[in-house]
């Protein structure tokens, strides 16, 4: 393999579909958290609640639904490029999120929260002071997982013209490009390593607050 | 409808891809359980090794699918090949696999394993017949993640050649055809779905019936 | 049969020893309970035994040889494990587990389903309807039963209990060591047996080895160490109820009054009259024809009655008795309930025993402490 023409590939394409890739994923992720933690918190709660895990196993099970499934299914409906592409990132990246924040409130011992509410305090209280925070461990690997996951997903956009790293693999494999894929898969990896240990840094620093 | 229709006239297609797809995920699996099941075996009483073993697992982890592939098929000898395919899959299965062994070994009441000693029995007997039976729930939950998780990414090994289920996706997404996107993300849905039931009664031949339902 | 000689234990990075120059020697077909505070080495020592922890240097001889000198698995094959949590199995049955051992010394089926079988009933389990229970459908106090079976499937002369019934409920503890106490009578185990139970040490134990810092402070009969604590730590240790203690070891004979005056219920007033001349006790125990106990005539009763046989009309039952294995504790107990200051002793048969008297308990009690104390040191400290 040519080193020089890999580092060509990367300063000419692969910096721009970096940035590209890093957009698809953020801006997923954010809107995936925004709605994944107030409806995952929604579903512990009456009248859901009898439902939660039944949810959780839905969830579970959908999990399982292939990533490529996923990007492909709202091609007919919302045809290719970036909004489709986002829209199949977010939901995809909503299912572990809400599936650990279900997991994380369920799994508070019940006698903490019976302690709680036997000293008086108000269900909102027992939420904000209790449930969350205890929760917050399993929440955080959620959103760890999910980014990882939709790093991944996100080459996948490609395929309905959304952009980012994705295009540098698969032009790499139909042109038979060893350079391509190289550049390609090597930085979409960084940026999944890069990412996971930037949440799993955060996650110590929240939970060294929490339990200082 | 059109899905359906499209899934009557092309059975005999669609079976043969669902095969391939099977035969793909049943290698990768038995390899996977014999590699690092015994790999997990090896590192249970070494912290050190296993700390080490389970970051490198990880980190593999976190590599998306189609860069692992795309990285996989430029190694000369592996290529566009089903090696490269099955060897993808392997390695997504260290994670799961290596860390619900290690941590089920080592989770063994230490009660139960003061006895095991207190009683005469050698090392490798309580290994085989008191740490693996109790262990067998956890690590069986350890290979079903894998085993689900092989299914969806094995969808992806199409653009490395395989002709499996992912085909059908793939195909739709070129040719903008929803029956046949929709053919293979039920089909793969529903294959994904399978094993993990499969995996639910494999539980009631394995495991003892004594610590049956505590685990996975 | 288990002789400590010199032992010491001490755990890298540990100051001081765990255990430290323990000397001590356990008979055949004793128990010998080892107790103390938590951390004075009574499970290291324990544990020695069978190899779990190796001693850091003197020796511990089983049956005159070296246990480092065995094969380790042999070894513990070899002796019998209780442990708090039993540690049974809980992939294998009720069954596979008891028959654990037997199947490492390799017993046939016919031989190993025969001992499973014995040694249920002898714990008091039904086999039938519990040799394929998994544990967790046991109860605690059969959980320990199974632990117990399991530890004696092969026969082992020697056993080690690591407090053995230290996990279950106040009632099923009375329960498990009273079956024990009667087991032991049956098999006549050399036993090691670590509590911080004093009170648990003084009913299983023929000897007590009290043990703080790592060092044996005293090893007794449960009725030395109680009249003769040897210093403060242990009087400390024993508690300030020991006199109270000492009574549960003490059967009632020992101050039994033998010489009564014991008169049949036919006899004549003038014999009852005789009787009471020749005692300067105020009462006369009366029994029927076949030597049964009927009852008591007191001397100012005696003196109402004329006829020769009116006299009968006076006899007034006990309101209690006890039988010859019960304790003085027992005996005190019940003259408290019944606000007596003496009690009957007598068979099962209600043949007449003697009697026990409160002012001989007290009497007693005091002569032992004087005999084994003679300066009134480490008198029951308040804790």
């Amino acid at each position: 393999m040519n080193w020089h023409r890999l580092i060509e590939v990367v300063r000419l394409e692969g910096l721009q579909l970096t940035a590209q890739h890093l957009e698809l994923v953020g801006i997923s992720l954010s809107i995936a958290i925004a709605v994944a933690i107030p409806v995952g918190i929604l579903v512990t709660r009456p009248p859901f609640n009898k439902w939660s895990l039944q949810i959780l196993a839905f969830l579970n099970t959908a999990q399982g639904v292939p990533s490529l499934a996923v990007v492909a299914i709202f091609l007919p409906i919302m045809g290719i490029g970036r909004v489709p592409s986002l829209f199949a990132l977010t939901i995809y990246a909503l299912l572990p999120i809400a599936r650990n924040v279900i997991a994380g409130i369920e799994g508070v011992d019940p006698d903490v929260l019976e302690a709680a509410r036997g000293m008086g305090m108000s269900r909102g209280r027992v939420l904000t002071r209790i449930e969350l925070p205890l929760a917050l461990p399993v929440i955080i690997a959620g959103v760890q997982t999910s980014a990882v996951l939709t790093v991944g997903t996100a080459t996948l956009a490609h395929l309905i013209a959304g952009g980012g790293l994705g295009r540098l693999i698969f032009s790499g494999i139909s042109m038979h490009r060893p350079d391509y894929i190289i550049a390609g898969s090597l930085m979409t990896a960084a940026l999944a390593i890069l990412i996971d240990q930037v949440i799993g840094l955060i996650h110590r620093w929240i939970s060294a607050r929490y339990s200082g | 409808m059109r899905s359906l229709r499209y899934f009557v006239n092309n059975t005999d297609r669609i079976l043969g891809y669902a095969g391939e797809h099977a035969v793909l995920i049943l290698m990768a699996v038995v390899m996977a359980v014999l590699v690092w099941v015994s790999v997990g075996i090896l590192i249970r009483n070494n912290r050190r090794m296993a700390r080490g073993v389970l970051g490198i697992a990880s980190l593999i982890m976190s590599v998306p699918s189609v860069a692992l592939y795309g990285i996989l098929v430029t190694i000369p000898g592996l290529g566009l090949s089903r090696q490269s395919a099955v060897l993808a899959l392997v390695l997504y299965a260290m994670l799961p696999i290596i860390r619900n062994v290690y941590v089920a070994l080592n989770g063994v009441d230490a009660a139960i394993m003061e006895n095991a000693r207190g009683m005469g029995m050698s090392a490798r007997r309580i290994l085989f017949r008191v740490q693996l039976p109790l262990a067998t729930p956890v690590i069986l939950a350890g290979v079903r993640v894998s085993v689900v998780m092989m299914v969806g990414i094995a969808t992806l090994a199409v653009f490395i050649g395989e002709r499996n289920l992912g085909v059908l996706i793939q195909q739709g997404l070129v040719r903008t055809r929803s029956d046949m996107i929709i053919v293979g993300a039920v089909l793969v849905s529903a294959f994904a779905i399978g094993i993990d039931y499969l995996f639910s009664k494999l539980e009631h031949l394995l495991v003892s019936p004594g610590i049956r339902g505590e685990a996975a | 049969m288990i002789r400590f000689k010199n032992v010491t234990k001490r755990y890298p990075g540990m100051v001081r020893s765990a255990v430290d120059g323990l000397s001590l020697e356990v008979n055949q077909g004793e128990t010998c309970v080892f107790v103390g505070p938590s951390g004075c080495g009574k499970t290291t020592t324990l544990k020695m035994v069978n190899r779990i922890f190796e001693p850091t240097s003197g020796e511990i001889l089983v049956n005159g040889e070296n246990i480092l000198s065995q094969d380790q698995d042999t070894l513990r094959q070899g002796i019998g494990y209780v442990i708090q949590k039993t540690g049974l199995f809980p992939h294998y049955t009720v069954f596979e587990n008891v028959a654990t051992v037997p199947r490492l010394l390799g017993w046939d089926h016919q031989r190993i389903n025969s001992r499973v079988h014995e040694l249920l009933r002898l714990v008091g389990l039904d086999p039938d309807e519990n040799a394929h229970k998994y544990p967790r459908e046991l109860s605690g106090g059969q959980s320990q039963r199974v632990g117990v079976a399991r530890a004696l499937a092969a026969d082992p002369p020697v056993m080690l209990m690591d407090e053995p019934f230290g996990a279950v409920d106040p009632i099923t503890r009375t329960q498990l060591q009273n079956e024990f106490l009667t087991l032991q009578q049956k098999v006549r185990k050399t036993i090691c047996f670590v509590t911080h139970d004093i009170d648990e040490a003084i009913k299983m134990g023929n000897r007590i080895a009290i043990m703080n810092n790592g060092r044996l402070v005293q090893y007794d009969t449960p009725e030395k160490l109680l009249l003769a604590p040897a210093d403060d730590f242990v009087a400390e240790f024993i508690g300030s109820d020991r006199s109270l203690k000492v009574l549960s070891l003490l059967p009632v004979p020992k101050v039994l009054k033998r010489q009564f005056r014991v008169v049949k219920e036919t006899a004549e007033l003038e014999t009852v009259r005789a009787s009471f001349d020749a005692t300067e006790r105020n009462r006369l125990v009366i029994e029927d024809e076949n030597s049964n106990v009927v009852g008591y005539v007191t001397r100012g009763d005696a003196g109402k009655a004329s006829s020769a046989r009116g006299w009968n009309r006076f006899i007034k039952p006990f309101p209690t008795t006890l039988p010859p294995e019960a304790t003085l504790r027992d005996a005190l107990a019940v003259m408290l309930q019944h606000d007596v200051g003496a009690i009957p002793v007598m068979e099962h048969t209600r043949k007449f025993l003697g009697m026990v008297y409160l002012d001989d308990i007290r009497s007693y009690v005091g002569e032992a402490y004087q005999e084994s104390e003679p300066e009134p040191a480490g008198e029951g400290a308040p804790s």
